[in-house]
């Protein structure tokens, strides 16, 4: 039989050890026991993001296995483009120098500058995590207290907002250290880059056109005014925990 | 009762012994290798790309420091489970040492060279770099970071590899041998990319944009994502409505429909368009492609196999490794493409 069809014949055939299941039992519920972890790990990961907190029971298991999931870059929601595809978000800078030199002004990301496209949408990430990471400096102030000649609705209502209130300063004092530090990195950065002295950030939404607009072909979809300078305050009431 | 006890034994005999067979059957290394070479490449290019600015992004003056990255990466509970040798890192030169060595092992691990070694030390350095990319990461590092895990697991230098065409020249060439950790490898690959498209498929589900057949719409006319204008597409909106909706049970029913013989072409053919779609449209060429590779797990061993044979077939040079298995010189060892 020549070599080549000798090789063929053995590799087909998985050697006898293999074919009678060589491992031992034991070996084969160990590797059982830490593919079930592994799985359950990848599958609650998601699972509390899209219930985003909101359901004790996922809450409870996944703090079980968050240290895992952490460490192995598992933590992912993977909501590609969901729920909504949404505006795109974007930085403008500007940096100013002490000598007197006329400022620059830049916006990331910048397809022009930026290449290959991975390298841009990079940039297009950052512009994005600031604004999903966004929180003002002072959080909203607290809901006031019922008049005293309140009904009894009205006080439970007072005592929900209340609740709700407290879950938002919750977020709010975990979250706006992080934005804080954030945005100081970005400018540190623009500084260095540009040996500047000041540097203001400024978020942007680049909203979409709706389909009149683009049925009518009178907006490009770079047009300025689809340019939105975000206010620097919340402009909604909270809504509680979530994502 | 004892009828009913006999059957939930029988059924509990019977949900072992399929898992046994799911998980410890032991597989052929073709469908593994070939990820290896695609999922390293994508790793090497991923990485490659960090290069042209590497001090922005990792430096001491990054975008995003390592500081801003490990209070970004923080639980409520002010515990940090991420971890990256690059927080540690402060000089520009060591960086760059580091960097150029991490080139090195992802481009050892495709060419499948000391592959149970570098496919390690490549799952270990792409994990630091995504935890220290907080903030810059997206969909590519996600996809990445598991087939860089998965990887590592099985033989995934088994065929195709350096160290099977060294074995072969050394003369101690062994037969390709199906193993039980391939097959772990792929099965924990395949599941986890069910459990990505389940939960991309509940997260459309979502939103009203999925029900009421404007997603595929509103996402061409992102301009910060378009790399091919599409807007002529508006003009047919059931069409779009048609992509959208195919889109959301696509991905909702992948892990059902990849599995029975009958529908998995099918599904790996929408795999196909839709992440050929993104790729070429959405400007997200490496994460389609990222997203494709991952794919390639529900490809049979034996199919890759014949499928690389064949464009072995096609490689002129008589003598070089792909080739080598179709016409061996005599005297000359075997390919270490394919046994056959």
């Amino acid at each position: 039989m020549p070599k080549r069809h000798a090789a063929a014949e053995r590799e087909s055939q998985p050697n006898a050890a293999e074919k009678d299941g060589a491992l031992p039992l034991w070996v084969k519920l160990l590797v059982s026991g830490v593919i079930a972890f592994h799985l359950a790990a990848v599958f609650l990961a998601p699972m509390a993001f899209a219930t985003e907190d909101s359901s004790p029971l996922v809450n409870r298991l996944y703090s079980l296995v968050r240290p895992y999931t952490t460490a192995l870059y598992l933590n992912h929601g993977y909501f590609f483009f969901a729920p909504e595809t949404g505006p795109a978000h974007l930085v403008d800078y500007k940096v100013e120098f002490a000598d007197g030199r006329p400022p620059v002004s830049g916006r990331f990301p910048n397809l022009a500058t930026e290449r290959p496209r991975l390298l841009y949408h990079r940039h297009f990430m950052l512009s994005e995590s600031l604004y999903n990471r966004f929180e003002p400096a002072a959080p909203l102030p607290e809901p006031s207290p019922p008049p005293l000649t309140a009904t009894a609705d009205q006080k439970l209502a007072w005592e929900l907002s209340r609740r709700e209130y407290d879950r938002y300063l919750a977020r709010w004092k975990f979250r706006q250290p992080q934005f804080a530090a954030m945005r100081k990195s970005v400018e540190e950065h623009l500084k260095s880059q540009y040996g500047g002295s000041q540097v203001q950030v400024t978020l942007i939404e680049h909203r979409l056109l709706t389909p009149i607009e683009i049925e009518r072909g009178e907006r490009r979809l770079d047009a300025p005014e689809t340019f939105i300078t975000l206010p620097e305050t919340p402009p909604a009431p909270p809504t509680g925990a979530g994502r | 009762m004892n009828e009913l006890l006999a059957a939930i034994t029988a059924w509990g005999r019977a949900v072992g012994r399929g898992w046994d067979r799911f998980w410890f059957t032991p597989q052929q290394p073709h469908t593994l290798a070939l990820i290896r070479i695609c999922g390293g490449a994508m790793l090497l290019y991923t990485h490659l790309v960090w290069t042209l600015d590497l001090d922005a992004f990792f430096g001491p003056r990054a975008w995003l420091t390592a500081d801003a990255v490990r209070l970004m990466t923080q639980d409520p509970d002010g515990r940090n489970y991420t971890w990256s040798h690059l927080y540690w890192i402060q000089s520009p030169a060591l960086l760059w040492l580091t960097h150029i060595a991490a080139l090195i092992v992802f481009a050892l691990l495709t060419a499948g060279l000391w592959t149970r070694v570098t496919s390690v030390l490549a799952c270990l350095i792409t994990l630091s770099y995504c935890h220290r990319s907080t903030g810059v990461w997206f969909g590519l590092d996600q996809i990445n970071a598991f087939i860089a895990m998965y990887l590592m697991v099985g033989s995934a230098g088994g065929v195709y590899s350096l160290d099977r065409w060294l074995a072969c020249r050394s003369g101690a060439e062994a037969p390709i041998q199906p193993r039980i950790d391939t097959n772990v490898a792929v099965r924990l690959l395949q599941v986890h990319l069910c459990i990505v498209y389940l939960f991309g498929g509940i997260g459309k589900a979502r939103g009203l944009p999925w029900w009421d057949g404007s997603a595929m719409a509103s996402a061409l006319t992102i301009q910060e994502y378009q790399s091919l204008n599409l807007l002529w597409m508006l003009r047919y909106p059931a069409l779009l409505a048609l992509l959208t909706h195919l889109t959301v049970f696509w991905e909702t029913f992948y892990c059902f429909l990849v599995w029975p013989k009958l529908t998995r072409p099918v599904c790996l053919l929408l795999a196909v368009f839709v992440h050929g779609g993104i790729a070429l449209a959405l400007g997200m060429k490496t994460f389609g492609l990222a997203m494709l590779i991952a794919n390639l797990a529900f490809v049979y061993p034996e199919h890759v196999r014949a499928t690389i044979t064949w464009l072995a077939r096609l490689v002129p040079h008589k003598h070089s490794p792909l080739s080598s298995g179709v016409e061996p010189a005599a005297g000359r060892p075997q390919s270490f493409v394919a046994a056959r």
